[in-house]
């Protein structure tokens, strides 16, 4: 089914004004920092919160409209919800965790546990009989949260809701359970409302993605797009691309402070436009003393911290005292090796480089 | 009483102790001398009635009449006060734990006051109320021709005013333990909050349920001011345990002693069998 929720919620130190919609059969990413209102957006699409004003509609039934006094509780929503936590029953097997949707619907009980070993079966390949009669307490974090996904699509939601599926996975049992979700989910047409911190999530799993900062959408589009050519600092912190705001100049753009940033610009801008500068953390050359002699873009930064990110390095920038200060947070890839030859620690003084053509130059979201 | 602390405690239980090699910061030493102390008064008495008792004599004391009748009411009345306390406390402890309404701090300081209030004080209060002079009482009397103190209704109406809250408070922490969010899930996967109530809330607190239950029924197994004021002292009829080893203990102190033990004996059980964990934040 789809979804079609334009609404506002108001709160003594906050607001969400949004204006989301999946089509049938899509997912949906919401990326967004702390406190951006993606909980409270969830809470709203399932039931859990009143808006203030607006609309949701999840097919063609309206579940909310405030202003016709539309108020349809939770349990009759049909908006089924998998949290970071699994959230299992205690007191229930794992075929009476997934059985309880159905059961709720008044599925006869035997139905009910042979659509739950069913989904079990699904979610759980090969491990699913041996697990069925098993408390929760049993089972492992990450069978678990697979016995959750199981108990959430059990009722046949119209639209489901994952808050962060995978944020409370340890490392190995998250890319299985992603994998999973895309088969369960993606594959399965399952219209859904992904809200995640990091871009693989959102990459695998849904089709377009909205961020929110603040509590309004500030970037929205296919995965694809949004990922690879952000407009704000968040979308390209998690696309885990480096960027600087600044306004339009020839082919790159003038930073506030008056240092040029030379890259490729398109035409969806034009000169005077407010745009950023955006790059791989991969594309950044590091140095120790200032380099001459090449076409490049070369700042002077101070070395924050040294982080491993996967098989690379990160290093990562704060401004030199009277040094730009848009530098703060950009971030540089390179081998171990390369540190090595370096030799430099944290609070070091280092030159970034970048070429103009790896620089890519998009509008800035206003 | 803090519901806090109950749960650091209960978090504490379920670690296991590695004894040959916790190396843990220990407590400061002196602190031994006031808990022997504390362990002695409460361990010394018992074991003083049991030096006291008059062991062959200890049959015939406690299959006389008097005695049989006062057991029998004593269990019968306190398992009767219990599942009222289970039936009405029940859902004011959900109410406690779930409400939103203002009003609800003053609600729950008014159901602790048996738990503060001398218990002959709370007696005499229901004397006035339910007495043939009384509020409700009088009305009772004139509508249906009903008189309830002195009679076993009184005892068992006494017991559940002086226990309630000893349900109330274990079940209610029990409720905010499990928090709300497996209703929310339950809601999630369609279940109506009558639903939700019975196949998750409930389960959820068994165990808190069955803690309160078991403090209760204790409860209402010692009660004697309430029920001295209000039911009186006929036997059979109003006479429980502790009232029968109040009268002996003038005349017969072997028989109060005996009936003393046999008390002893069903506390025991109740702690045994129950293991009231909702105690460890009540008291």
């Amino acid at each position: 089914m789809s979804l079609d929720a334009r609404f506002r919620l108001e709160r003594p130190s906050f607001s969400l004004d949004v204006d989301v919609s999946a089509a049938p059969g899509e997912v949906l990413a919401v990326l967004g920092p702390n406190g951006a209102g993606k909980s409270t957006l969830l809470g709203v699409l399932s039931g859990l919160l009143r808006p203030d004003s607006g609309t949701v509609r999840v097919g063609d039934r309206v579940v909310t409209d405030v202003e016709h006094g539309v108020f349809v509780p939770a349990h009759r929503r049909g908006v089924g919800l998998l949290a970071q936590q699994a959230m299992l029953f205690p007191h229930l097997t794992a075929v009476g965790n997934v059985a309880f949707g159905p059961r709720a619907q008044g599925v006869p009980r035997r139905a009910a546990e042979a659509r739950a070993r069913e989904l079990l079966a699904d979610v759980l390949p090969g491990a699913a009989d041996s697990l069925a009669e098993r408390k929760p307490s049993q089972m492992s974090g990450g069978q678990q949260q697979r016995v959750a996904l199981a108990r959430a699509i059990a009722p046949g939601p119209g639209l489901l809701l994952l808050d962060e599926p995978l944020a409370a996975l340890d490392v190995d049992a998250a890319p299985a359970m992603r994998s999973l979700l895309r088969r369960m989910i993606r594959d399965g047409k399952q219209t859904a409302v992904l809200v995640t911190h990091s871009a693989l999530d959102a990459l695998v799993l849904a089709d377009r993605v909205v961020v929110l900062a603040a509590g309004r959408v500030v970037e929205h589009g296919p995965t694809r797009a949004v990922l690879a050519r952000p407009r704000s600092a968040f979308t390209a912190r998690i696309a885990g691309l480096d960027l600087v705001p600044g306004v339009r100049e020839g082919d790159g753009l003038r930073t506030v402070d008056g240092t040029l940033v030379s890259g490729l610009a398109g035409g969806e801008s034009a000169a005077g436009d407010n745009v950023v500068a955006v790059f791989p953390p991969s594309a950044v050359s590091v140095f120790t003393d200032e380099p001459h002699g090449s076409p490049r873009n070369v700042v002077p930064v101070r070395l924050a911290a040294i982080e491993p990110h996967g098989d690379v390095v990160r290093l990562r920038a704060v401004p030199r005292s009277g040094g730009p200060d848009w530098v703060d947070g950009i971030a540089a890839d390179v081998t171990p090796a390369a540190v090595a030859d370096l030799a430099v620690e944290p609070g070091a003084d280092l030159w970034f480089s970048v070429k103009a053509t790896e620089v890519e130059i998009h509008l800035a979201t206003t | 009483m803090t519901l806090q602390a109950s749960r650091a405690r209960r978090g504490v239980d379920r670690r296991e102790v590695d004894r040959r090699h916790d190396a843990a910061v220990g407590f400061p030493r002196w602190l031994w001398v006031p808990a022997t102390f504390a362990f002695a008064l409460i361990a010394l008495p018992v074991l003083g009635l049991l030096l006291k008792a008059d062991w062959p004599r200890m049959p015939e004391l406690l299959l006389g009449d008097a005695a049989l009748d006062a057991l029998r009411l004593s269990l019968t009345t306190a398992a009767i006060s219990t599942l009222l306390c289970i039936l009405l406390g029940g859902p004011l402890a959900v109410i406690l734990a779930r409400g939103r309404m203002r009003g609800l701090r003053t609600l729950r300081s008014v159901v602790l006051l048996p738990l503060v209030l001398p218990p002959v004080v709370g007696g005499l209060a229901l004397l006035f109320l339910v007495g043939r002079t009384g509020l409700v009482g009088r009305g009772l009397e004139l509508a249906f021709g009903i008189t309830v103190p002195f009679t076993t209704a009184a005892v068992v109406l006494a017991q559940t005013f002086v226990a309630l809250p000893f349900l109330v408070v274990s079940l209610e922490g029990a409720l905010r333990t499990a928090g709300g969010r497996y209703e929310a899930v339950a809601a999630t996967l369609g279940a109506s909050p009558g639903l939700a109530f019975r196949r998750v809330t409930v389960p959820l607190v068994l165990p808190g349920l069955a803690s309160g239950s078991v403090l209760a029924f204790a409860r209402c197994m010692g009660e004697f001011g309430a029920t001295i004021a209000f039911a009186g002292s006929l036997q059979g009829t109003t006479r429980t345990l502790p009232l029968l080893v109040y009268l002996e203990r003038e005349t017969d102190v072997a028989g109060a002693v005996a009936l003393s033990l046999l008390l002893v004996v069903v506390a025991m059980i109740v702690i045994v069998v129950g293991r009231p964990r909702g105690s460890e934040g009540l008291l």
